[in-house]
Order: C-alpha cells, then structure tokens, then sequence
C-alpha cells in the first residue's frame, strides 16, 4: 500500500466530513444566531453543535449529536464510497442508482435507527431519479424524461457536488479520466451542474497525483475540458468563466475576511444551491489560501447572504461548501493536514451516530480501486 | 372555418413577430443609444431599423432591414408552425427535432439568401436534434448523452422563443398544452422546460376565448399536471405579479421588475416569460402596452436609471404571442400588422398568414 497515496484518500473523505460538520453547525445561520453561537460574525472555530440542534432528513439525523457528525453530504459521499467497495472498484450512473434504490427500499436494515429519516431523504427525489435513470416509471406517476429534466426544483443544482466528492479518487492523477465518469455518474445534474461535479473530480484526481500546488490544481479544474464545452460558441461553458471571474476578485482581496466579503456579494443573488456558489466559493478559497486546510474550510463556511448595504444577513449552504472545500484540501494535503482532534472527532462521530467508519471506507476503497498496482 | 379561432391564431403569429421586431431595434443597447433611436430612454414607438444595424447568425439576416423584420424568435416560431403543417398536425418532440435537421442539411433550400447565417444559427440544433434523434455520430464528436444533458448550460428562453405557438395546438386546454410544449421543449433543461409549458398554458386558455388578461396569467400560476412540489417559475412570478399588483403606473411596473431581474442572465426565463406575463398581467391584456412595457425590460444604473435595455425582441415577442392570442390580429395597430406581414415574408419568405391559415386548417380543420 502506498501510505502517501491512501493518506490523499481518506484525506479526502475526512476532509470532507469534517467541512460538512464544521458548516452543519451553522448553515443557513441568520447573523443572530451566528453571533449566538460563534460570538460574532465570523465562524473561524470548530463548534459543538448547540443543544438545540435538531433532526431534519438532509441534515444531522440525531438532537444535538457529537461535534464532527456530518449531515446529507457526509451520508451521500460514503454511500459513493460503499457502492465503490461493494462493486469492488467497478461505478457506473446505473450501478450507483442501483445502490440508491436498494438504501431507500432497505432502510429498516441500513439505518435502524434512523428509519424515518431516511426515508425522507431517499425519497426526497433520489429514488424518483434512480428509477427514472434505470427505465423504470417513477413511484411520482411522472414519466421519466420529465423526472430527469427537472434535477432538484428545476435548477442546475449540487447533488453531485455533494455525492460525488470521491469520484476523483478514482483515478489517480488523471483528471481528464476523472472528469468523464464523473460526468457520467451525475446522472441526476442538469446543465452545468455536472460540470461543476466534473470539474471537483478532475481537482481531486490532480491532487491524488501529489506534486501540484493548490493553484495548479484550480487550474486543472478550469482547464480540463474532454468534452470541449468551452469551445461552443454561443453558449459560454458557465462553470469556468465564472469562477475565472471570482479568481479575478480574490486578486484584489488584501485577507480572507475580503475575500468573504467580495465573493459573497458576487454570488449571494444566486440560489444557495448553485454549483457556481457551491463549487466555485472554496476553489478561489483554495486559490487565494493556497491550500491551506484550515483556512480554506474557514473561509467557505464563512459564505454569506448579504443585504443592499453589504451588511451580513446569514449564512449560505456552508456545510455543502464547506465539505467541498474539505474534500479538495484532504486530497491535496493528506488527512494529517487537519488539527488531530478535529480529525478523531469527526471519525467517532459519524461511527457513532450512522454507523459510518471512514477510516474503513477508506482503507476499502483504496483496496478495490488501487490494490491490484 | 371558426373566424374567432382562426384570428386568435394569427393575432398570436402576429402578435409575435410585431414584438420581436419592436424590441430588435433597441435589444441590449446602452441607455445613450436608446436615446438616440427613441429620443428617450423608453420605448413606446414601433421603430425602424437604423442604417447601421447589421446582421447576426440570431438577429436580423439582413442589414437594415424593413421595419417588422423579425430575429431568430420569428424564424424559430415559424420553423416549428411549418413543422406541424408538414405533419398534418401531429408534432412530438422528435418530428421537431427531424425538422430541425433537415432546416440545418436543407439551408441553400430553405434559406437561399442566408446559407452562412443560416449554418451558424442552426448549427447548434442540428447537434442537439441528431444526439435527441439518438445519432450516435455526432458533428462534434461529443457522446449524445452529454448533448442531451447540457442544453443550453442552464435553464434558457429557447422553449419561449421556438415554442410560442405551441399552446395553439389545443383550444382551450391548457393542460395537455401544457403537457405537450414541456414535451416539445427537449432542448431545454430544468424550470425552462416549465417556462415554455406554462407559456402554452397560457396561449391555449386565450384561444378558448372567454379569459381576460389577467385571469389567463393567473391560470399559469395553477397548470401543474405533473405535480411538480415546488415550482421556481411559479415562486419567481407570483413575486412579479404582487410587483404589478403594487405599481402606480407601466414605468413603475418596469422599473420594479428591474431590480429582480438584473442579476439573472438575459437569457433567464424568469426575466423572459415573467417580466412579459406581469406585463399583460398589470394592463389586463392591452397588447401595445403589454409589448412596450417588456420592450423596456432593463438594467438600472446605480441612480436607478437606465443603464441598457435586455433581451427584449424576446420578453416582447412573448408578450405579442400572448396577447394576440388574447385579442387576436385586429388588436394590433393596422400599420404594424401590415408592415410585420410584408418584412418577414420580403426578408426571410415567411408567409406569417399562410402559416396562420394552413395551421388552423391542419389543427382544427376537421373539428
């Protein structure tokens, strides 16, 4: 095994674990409850989630759990992972939607303590696409073309963006391999949006590589094009000329609270769920940090709503953001990149309260995918 | 022949190519050009094209053309009326896309003045058509699926602009309008394919007559045949509507969705049927208020002032369908209607009341 090599991985996972509890403590946070929980306007600490934290399907599954417990994003990208394992190195969009199908017909099994739950968030959508992607008709009575045009409430959205963190770590230090499943496997992403899941893909597989910078890796994320998009004429590949344009704005950011500010009222007119946000925000966090774990993480779940006068309103989708960037900085840096305690929390917890081990994950997926080398 | 059918439809024929052309003049331009062709910054007359205006593979395919010559919304629209007159009437998604493969290898026949232009506009559908057709050979070499899954990138206007007349296929009905553009709409993605439906929604209602204005824009906001939980088109216009419902008169009305609108793409359906829909929606259906008031969509400088107008041959073309369809042809002054007849059919061969006729003829011609 190499060491450095299964280091990138579960950097990775833990990485994006860890982004996804550090901003589940406070998304969506109106600036009160910021101010509440974190003493002010800046969330720069790894918080405790408060005691009033509660249940929701694509959130934390238990009241107030263990600091480092993940939410949808966490739970997705591990179900990636499990899929992996259990099709021993072999994905496919067909093979994944087969799994979705079978967590969401099996939840009494997979998750008993969370039945209810989990329920909800398969149900919410995914089973419906998964059907749809595999010919089936949909448990909604809508024929599939329709349930597959739509993706979430009609927008390019983050699904892949927060399922398919750990495509990239299919293939190490080929990202244009990476883009293309990447692709493929979003079968649920319309219109950028997989773009986006592609482009995330290519960065991780650069970075598992080892040997590139944190700014090389963003600009094998713009660069890697397999399939062209960039060269259509009228219609402008959306995913690379606007985080381009962010980039162009991080250069006259003088600290990371700046760049805060500047990006957010960039990107906050833009639905919370746009890969542009979700995506692009921690890439120039990345960028600018230049790979800095801490920072990077700090400064994506520091993505704010602001009002007309620039003032702070609330926070944005943080954890999504915040687990991308996790899930970048992990692959590029190695989990031993993160503060320990940070890391031990965050593998206890989410073994705790799902069951999840992402250490196992880890070490399994490296096995199935890389073990034959 | 029902006379009051037959006029509605080509009131929204008309109606259509009357706003495309309207807002052609000024589309996209800066505050000091619209002065300069308006002598003011809102646009309340049915303008000429002006000696410097040129042409463009989606824009006019003549350089300063007559007044009333339409863009690629006009071309679009009537690609799809001839469409369902070869058909006989029967139009699904595919026969669309077979139409627009053929438009794309038949160009020196179809557009024999136009054959550059007419490959550059439709160089993009004939990629989409062939990778929906399921060709596996492709112009640019890209897998069909990842064709099919892009469309525009994001959620676009190309239903709005393409699909106008769609709601005309079914009088009265708006559900199965609606069900059927959402269809016909493959090349879009998201809430655009909800857009271009809703739009039908609304163009079958009128046809069946007996709707006001207002009461055909509302009926948009309630078409869900296929249950969708949560609608963005709908949340989106509601808030335009509760705007028009606040505003003290059509420059305040505009003024207002202004602000929603500037940070989306121009090309946002939200912008292109919502700010038009408000429109018709805010004066009951008056149809030259309506197309002026979606002629002056626009962005705002910081003092809340013109700043440049947006993709407004669209947002108007939209609300010339609608409200043609609402009143019908006589509704429109005489001089636009002749003057919108005469260009498109001198410029691009389009014979917008042989398309009107033969389209009644092959939709309701047996009923």
């Amino acid at each position: 095994m190499s060491e450095e090599l299964y280091s990138r991985i579960l950097g990775c996972m833990v990485g994006n674990a860890l982004g996804d509890a550090f901003g589940g403590v406070v998304e969506g946070a109106s600036a009160e409850m910021v101010a509440a929980i974190a003493g002010g306007d800046w969330v720069g600490e790894f918080l405790p989630y408060p005691d009033d934290a509660s249940p929701h399907p694509l959130g934390i599954w238990e009241s107030s759990p263990p600091r480092g417990t993940g939410t949808d994003d966490t739970r997705y990208n591990q179900i990636f992972a499990e899929c992996v394992i259990r099709n021993r190195g072999a994905i496919n969009s067909q093979l994944l939607a087969m799994e979705y199908i079978g967590r969401y017909r099996n939840c009494a099994a997979l998750y008993p303590k969370h039945v209810k739950l989990a329920e909800e968030q398969f149900l919410d959508r995914w089973y419906e696409w998964c059907c749809a992607h595999l010919g089936m008709d949909p448990p909604s009575g809508r024929p599939p073309w329709v349930a597959l045009s739509q993706g979430v409430y009609g927008l390019p959205g983050i699904q892949g963006l927060i399922s398919l963190a750990f495509a990239g770590l299919l293939y190490e230090n080929e990202p244009e391999k990476a883009y293309v499943t990447a692709f493929e496997l979003d079968f649920r992403g319309v219109g950028y949006s997989r773009d986006a899941t592609a482009m995330m893909a290519a960065m991780v597989s650069a970075a598992l590589g080892g040997t590139i910078s944190a700014k090389e890796m963003v600009r094998i994320g713009l660069e890697t094009d397999p399939f062209d998009l960039g060269k259509r004429k009228y219609d402008r590949r959306v995913m690379s000329s606007e985080v381009s344009d962010l980039l162009a704005v991080a250069e006259q950011a003088g600290d990371d609270r700046a760049l805060v500010e500047a990006l957010s009222r960039r990107l906050c007119h833009r639905h919370f769920y746009d890969p542009v946000d979700v995506l692009g925000f921690p890439m120039v966090a990345l960028h600018f940090s230049d790979g800095d774990p801490v920072r990077t993480i700090v400064m994506s779940v520091n993505d704010r709503a602001l009002d007309d006068n620039g003032r702070f309103i609330a926070l944005r989708d943080v954890d999504c953001t915040g687990s991308v960037a996790g899930a970048l900085v992990g692959a590029l840096k190695g989990v031993q990149a993160f503060p320990k305690d940070w890391v031990d929390d965050v593998i206890s917890a989410n073994r705790q309260v799902y069951g999840i081990d992402i250490e196992a994950n880890a070490r399994r997926f490296y096995e199935v995918v890389y073990g034959a080398k | 022949m029902s006379e009051e059918v037959y006029n509605r439809i080509l009131g929204c024929m008309v109606g259509n190519a009357i706003g495309d052309a309207f807002g052609a003049v000024v589309e996209f331009c800066f505050a000091d050009r619209v002065e300069k062709l308006a002598g003011k910054q809102w646009v309340d007359q049915f303008l000429p094209f002006p000696d410097d205006f040129g042409t463009h593979p989606v824009g006019v395919w003549q350089a300063a053309p007559p007044r009333g010559t339409g863009t690629d919304d006009t071309r679009n629209n009537h690609i799809f009326a001839e469409c369902v007159v070869r058909n006989g009437g029967k139009i699904n998604s595919q026969r669309l896309a077979m139409e627009y493969v053929e438009r794309y290898r038949d160009r020196a026949v179809f557009y024999p003045n136009y054959d550059e232009l007419a490959e550059q506009h439709m160089r993009h559908m004939y990629e989409r058509s062939c990778a929906y057709l399921g060709m596996r050979e492709l112009p640019s070499g890209r897998p069909a699926w990842v064709v099919s899954s892009q469309g525009n990138s994001f959620p676009t206007l190309w239903g709005l602009i393409s699909l106008a007349f769609a709601g005309l296929l079914y009088r009265g009905e708006p559900e199965k309008a609606y069900v059927k553009a959402f269809e016909l709409s493959f090349v879009d993605l998201g809430y655009a394919r909800d857009a271009t439906a809703m739009m039908a929604a609304m163009v079958s209602a009128a046809l069946g007559g007996d709707v006001s204005g207002k009461e055909m824009v509302k009926l948009a906001l309630e078409i869900d045949p296929f249950d969708f939980r949560r609608r963005i088109m709908v949340d989106e216009l509601r808030k335009f509507l509760q705007l028009a419902d606040e505003a003290d008169s059509d420059h305040a009305l505009v003024d207002a969705i202004a602000k929603e609108v500037t940070h989306r793409h121009a090309f946002d359906p939200i912008d292109v049927l919502g700010q038009p829909a408000a429109a018709v929606y805010y004066c009951d259906g008056d149809p030259v208020r309506s197309i002026v008031m979606a002629t002056n969509d626009r962005d705002l400088d910081e003092s809340g002032g013109l700043k440049q107008l947006r993709d407004v041959d669209c947002t108007a073309g939209v609300a010339g369908a609608l409200t043609g369809a609402l009143h019908g042809a006589q509704a429109f002054p005489e001089d636009w209607v002749a003057d919108v007849l005469k260009a498109n059919q001198e410029v691009y061969g389009i014979d917008i009341e042989g398309n009107a006729r033969r389209f009644y003829e092959a939709v309701y011609g047996a009923s």
